[in-house]
């Protein structure tokens, strides 16, 4: 078994906009 | 497999993407928000071709390779996207796109 540890799949953002 | 009420999804064009450490980087053109995606999400962003199934992108680029079962990888999957297209950097469709 090579299968990798399963992580949510997620992400996050930011604005970056004086 | 469940080909009848399947979604496709593919990248918004306004978006630059950029694999960064493990993480996939995108910067939306269209409102200067930077994204960041895990590992999981890195690999069905890549895989969001507009014309592959994502159960199938599921299954072959997650399920293939990760401790993870196919109903939860799914379910897991279409709230991703959905979320994305949300944001507008991901299209959802009902056909593959052509």
């Amino acid at each position: 078994s090579s299968k990798k540890p399963y992580q949510k799949p997620s992400f996050r953002h930011e604005k970056i906009f004086q | 497999m469940n080909q009848g009420n399947d979604k496709y999804i593919s990248r918004s064009k306004s978006v630059a993407a950029r694999m960064l450490g493990g993480e996939m980087m995108i910067m939306s053109t269209w409102d200067s928000t930077l994204f960041s995606l895990n590992q999981t999400a890195s690999v069905i962003w890549k895989a969001a071709d507009g014309a592959t199934p994502l159960r199938d992108i599921v299954e072959r680029e997650i399920v293939a390779n990760f401790e993870v079962d196919s109903e939860t990888a799914y379910r897991d999957a279409l709230e991703l996207v959905e979320e994305l297209a949300q944001h507008g950097i991901l299209k959802i469709a009902d056909e593959p796109h052509r």
